[in-house]
């Protein structure tokens, strides 16, 4: 998974309220509640960087090592995967 | 969706704004509030300073109302710019307006949900609270367009003493248009206070009769404790006219400030009108103390159109209450 590319996907728009992100996705009708690290990760859901580069930017930024940030990300766009918010560019 | 709405509203911060972008229309609906001043309508310039205040406050939805929205010349530009600007839209129409290319149009942008009204299941009764021949034709032409290209349909009933014995037919027919159902009773005065809608409004003895028709369960008001904001208006939702004035809700128009004066930032956190309902709970007002609250759900706005006043009831909301009590004793 390391080397693949996410995009979010039209339609799903999201805004930062206090500490938490709110995502809408207008598709389904969809109300998703990420917390702040989720958040960060949906920001860096771009269509350019590759997993690695997300997991590389966590782990400079929350001091945590690569293996847990690794599991973290994976498990959390196959999260996001899943509920169709966001899509596979490479 | 509630949680998103408490959420705004502990923070301060509007999650949905009202967008009247025009009080202009096409129809002559015998019940409609809407008093169409003339004034210059607000730009597509305008309009997108508006959009880059409410993406600083952090607004998440944009209903799209009327008039009818789509007598504007720049509303495909306004609605791209909406979605551009990474906003979720709910846009309220008759349909009139809606062909297959407008409909694929909209299922491109970040459209949430379209809703329309409909008061009957053939044309010569929906046209005759419309005023205008076709119009049921269109609007069920719109519905089509616009479910095959996925996009959200809601359908709303507006029983009035012409219409409310069709309900049945309606809601067969909307389901068969695979779209969601809705109704209401409520028929509110004209923004100009006067009373003529009124008239059209269902008297206790019909609206036993309307909802014995519905027989599915009229939706349930959640149970609401005296403690809480009695609704979202000037909380977490606030309207804006096509001249730039700000109220709390459509319905509640105690005017907040003009966007042309002033920014919408300065209005949402200065203005006293919106300090005023946030300072109040369902306890400060009448119907904190009514027997009927667990049957009810209060609208300040229409109580302030008929009575000049929110703190008080009006007669649909009193004797909607009293049916839907009725009906929670039968159980």
């Amino acid at each position: 998974m390391r080397e693949e590319i996410y995009r979010r996907k039209k339609g799903v728009v999201h805004r930062k309220i206090l500490d938490e992100y709110i995502l809408v996705d207008t598709r389904e009708g969809e109300v998703l509640t990420l917390n702040e690290v989720g958040g960060e990760i949906w920001d860096l859901i771009d269509g350019r960087r590759s997993v690695a580069e997300i997991i590389r930017m966590l782990v400079e930024q929350y001091e945590v090592s690569e293996e847990d940030a690794e599991g973290d990300v994976e498990e959390f766009l196959t999260q996001l995967l899943e509920a169709g918010l966001i899509e596979r560019v490479k | 969706m509630k949680k998103l709405y408490d959420t705004y509203i502990k923070a301060g911060i509007p999650a949905n704004v009202v967008l009247e972008v025009t009080y202009r229309c096409n129809l002559k609906c015998i019940h409609c509030y809407v008093v169409n001043r003339g004034e210059n309508e607000l730009t597509f310039e305008e309009y997108s300073h508006l959009l880059d205040d409410l993406n600083t406050l952090g607004t998440l939805i944009l209903t799209v109302t009327g008039g009818e929205p789509l007598v504007r010349r720049d509303i495909r530009d306004l609605l791209e710019m909406m979605s551009e600007k990474e906003f979720a839209i709910r846009l309220f129409t008759a349909g009139y307006y809606i062909d297959e290319d407008f409909a694929h149009f909209l299922s491109q942008l970040n459209i949430l949900e379209v809703e329309l009204s409909i008061y009957g299941s053939r044309s010569e009764l929906h046209d005759s609270i419309t005023g205008v021949r076709g119009s049921f034709d269109h609007l069920v032409r719109a519905v089509k367009f616009l479910r095959k290209h996925n996009i959200k349909v809601n359908l709303k009933f507006i029983a009035m003493k012409p219409n409310y014995r069709d309900v049945v037919s309606v809601k067969e027919l909307v389901h068969s248009l695979d779209a969601n159902f809705y109704y209401d009773v409520v028929i509110t005065p004209k923004d100009d206070l006067s009373i003529d809608p009124l008239k059209l409004r269902l008297d206790l003895y019909q609206l036993r009769e309307f909802y014995s028709l519905v027989k599915d369960r009229p939706y349930i008001f959640p149970q609401r404790d005296v403690n809480e904001y009695i609704c979202n208006a000037g909380l977490s939702t606030m309207a804006i006219s096509p001249y730039g004035d700000v109220y709390p809700c459509v319905q509640l128009r105690l005017l907040a400030g003009n966007i042309r004066e002033k920014s919408i930032v300065e209005i949402w956190k200065k203005s006293e009108v919106f300090k005023s309902l946030r300072g109040k709970r369902i306890k400060d007002y009448r119907c904190g103390s009514c027997p009927l609250l667990p049957y009810c759900s209060p609208c300040i706005g229409s109580i302030w159109l008929e009575k000049g006043d929110v703190n008080g009831c009006t007669e649909i909301l009193r004797n909607r209450a009293v049916v839907l009590k009725e009906l929670a004793d039968e159980k």
